[in-house]
């Protein structure tokens, strides 16, 4: 008896903070069906989704509301999990970074990485968005405030966030040793970022300027997991969430079977503004374990209104349950797959909806089957 | 056509040939591989639009077929059934390449059609591969309705316009009344007059017993005694220690008001901008305690 090929898949994991919108709600839907794509046509499919409970922004958000961290994503979760039932996701696996065995790897993995010199301690000074959960160097800023003798006091990350000086011992790792080892692998493997467009975004605005070692531990906050010996260090959320993708699987557990089965990834899909942390941190962080990269990472497009992105304030946010609860869940999937362009942003207009659903459905599908079966 | 022709039986694709059949094969052909191949490489709109590419195809088959016609002449009773069973079979098709996507409708096409579900668990689907002795449904029910398109898109329009964050909408309106400028009415010289605004000075500051909003300010007027004045600003200086030696204004002739017990004698001035945020006035510590506003 032959065994299937495997196929790994992955969303990225979600920040909880709030409801989810359909555009939230698009990348789990592409995955969902690739998943059933995959097992329909004889793959034995490992489909990953989760989410990333860790950092300063959910710890500020956590005393806002008077709860301790923990049950401010406890609670958060549950309303995340409901969804992906109500859209019939049919993950393989839940991930949270607040589960035990992810910690447990996680501090693991930066002990070796310790151990082998490619993490180091220093002094970070840098500007930092807790909103974006990234760092930026001044070069970097989308604009920059400058006091009267011309000294930068501040200024906003490109999405328009405020950012603050961050001046503090911090654990580095060596991302500047691997810059030539990813510039080959991009060189050798040109289906890895897809669409093609956002390699050269890659190389232009990140690597070519200069690969700068990571900043990947903060000490000025508790929400997060302890650098292993010395715990007044928090792992930077963005290496914590990174390898999810791995830990998942068993990767730096006692039982690693999985790891070993489905790893590497096949598609690692992600939003276009996380492509940077994908197929660049990820793929060295993985060179420095010395385990394959994703055979693809795919950013694709963002869900947009006429307006631009949804947004609470711009009262233009569309919820899947609104959707779903009229129209099915069949509708929504559909429109979410046929009328936005794969890789490139879409926009939705409830008008455009109605129509799909009139014309290709009810019409086009729906009649063909109406008048075959009278 | 199938309950009404056929007496719900779906006949075999062999029954019989029309002259269209070569050409419908041929497109579920291609559909099937074009398909595959996009989704494979990640196309997943255009794989959609290729499946559609049959559907389309399949109602120009009936239009090209006119099974109708065919129905009232015995002697084409073989191409009737072709027609029956090509699109029975199309719909197949089109249900498993929709199902990834449609996961409740695509079992719907195969109840329908009585068709065995386990039939779509295989790989790609094959164009000819139609069960043999199927039975339709006697009364097909529409798998999707059709919509009123003016009533659906106000309520679309409708949820989204709800879904805008309460808060902001509060704060947009204290913003326009901040921006309108002044809304009270018309004053004399000799209205201002009336009170008495002095410069103070922070000679302490404790919060209030049993309030999470009152910090109590005990201040120096430049005249005997001390004053003390009670301000609802606690959420705006977490580090009220820090006010301890600044230079305030306070009202200094308005009745006093008793707060939890704590008698306040005054009123301290402060800003509020559009966004709520309350901020002391201070003055110049250079100012003499007691100095008068005017």
């Amino acid at each position: 008896m032959s065994t299937k090929p495997t196929y790994y898949i992955t969303t990225p994991i979600y920040y909880p903070s709030g409801k989810l919108t359909i555009g939230n709600a698009y990348t789990t839907i592409v995955a969902d069906v690739l998943a059933r794509y995959k097992r329909q046509t004889g793959y034995d499919v490992f489909f990953l989704t989760g989410t990333d409970e860790h950092g300063l922004k959910i710890e500020q958000k956590a005393e806002k509301l008077h709860q301790s961290p923990q049950e401010y994503v406890d609670g958060m979760v549950v309303g995340i999990k409901q969804l992906w039932q109500t859209l019939h996701i049919t993950n393989d696996k839940f991930i949270r970074t607040t589960d035990p065995e992810h910690v447990k790897a996680v501090q693991k993995i930066v002990q070796r990485l310790i151990d082998q010199g490619d993490v180091y301690l220093g002094e970070y000074t840098g500007w930092y968005s807790v909103e974006d959960e990234e760092y930026f160097t001044e070069t970097q800023l989308a604009e920059v405030y400058r006091d009267d003798n011309g000294k930068v006091i501040g200024g906003k990350a490109p999405s328009g966030h405020e950012v603050q000086l961050v001046k503090e011992e911090s654990y580095f790792f060596r991302m500047s040793k691997y810059a030539d080892r990813l510039l080959k692998y991009y060189e050798d493997h040109p289906d890895f970022i897809q669409p093609e467009s956002r390699k050269n975004e890659m190389i232009n605005n990140f690597i070519k300027p200069g690969l700068e070692d990571l900043a990947m531990s903060r000490t000025s906050f508790n929400w997060g997991v302890p650098v292993p010996g010395n715990p007044k260090h928090v792992v930077y959320v963005w290496v914590d969430a990174l390898l999810n993708y791995i830990t998942a699987l068993g990767y730096g557990s006692d039982d690693d079977s999985l790891f070993k089965k489905y790893w590497p990834a096949n598609v690692q899909f992600v939003g276009k503004e996380i492509v940077r942390f994908h197929t660049i941190y990820w793929p060295i962080i993985l060179m420095a374990l010395g385990i394959p990269i994703p055979r693809k990472v795919y950013g694709h497009g963002w869900l947009l209104m006429k307006d631009g992105k949804m947004s609470k304030s711009k009262g233009n946010a569309v919820y899947p349950e609104t959707l779903i609860n009229r129209y099915g869940l069949d509708a929504l999937r559909y429109y979410m797959i046929r009328a936005i362009p794969f890789g490139r942003d879409g926009v939705f207009t409830p008008e455009d909806f109605v129509d799909r659903i009139n014309f290709d459905l009810a019409n086009d599908l729906g009649n063909l089957l109406n008048r075959t079966v009278a | 056509m199938i309950n009404k022709y056929c007496d719900g039986h779906i006949p075999a694709l062999s029954a019989g040939r029309t002259d269209f059949d070569d050409s419908l094969e041929a497109t579920a052909k291609q559909t099937v591989a074009d398909y595959a191949t996009q989704m494979d490489n990640l196309q997943f709109s255009d794989a959609m639009d290729t499946a559609w590419k049959l559907v389309a195809r399949a109602n120009k088959y009936i239009d090209e077929t006119e099974p109708w016609v065919l129905a009232k002449d015995d002697s084409k009773r073989d191409q009737l059934a072709s027609v029956m069973a090509h699109l029975a079979e199309s719909l197949r098709v089109i249900a498993v390449l929709a199902k990834p996507v449609l996961v409740k409708a695509s079992g719907d096409i195969f109840d329908q059609l009585g068709l065995d579900q386990s039939a779509a668990d295989q790989q790609l689907p094959e164009f000819g591969h139609l069960p043999a002795d199927a039975t339709v449904v006697k009364k097909g029910q529409p798998i999707f309705p059709r919509l009123d398109v003016e009533t659906e898109v106000a309520y679309i329009k409708g949820a989204m316009a709800k879904s805008k964050d309460k808060k902001v909408e509060g704060n947009k309106k204290k913003a326009a009344v901040a921006a309108a400028g002044t809304r009270k009415p018309e004053i004399s010289f000799d209205d201002f007059d009336k009170t008495e605004i002095r410069v103070v000075e922070i000679l302490a500051v404790e919060p209030v017993k049993g309030s999470s909003k009152l910090l109590q300010f005990t201040l120096d007027a430049g005249d005997e005694g001390k004053r003390t004045i009670l301000s609802g600003i606690h959420k705006y200086y977490p580090h009220y220690q820090d006010l301890v030696g600044k230079k305030v204004m306070a009202v200094v002739n308005m009745k006093p008001r008793k707060m939890l017990g704590i008698e306040s004698q005054g009123m301290l001035l402060s800003s509020e901008d559009s966004a709520g945020k309350i901020t002391l006035l201070t003055i110049d510590p250079s100012v003499a305690n007691g100095a008068l506003l005017g």
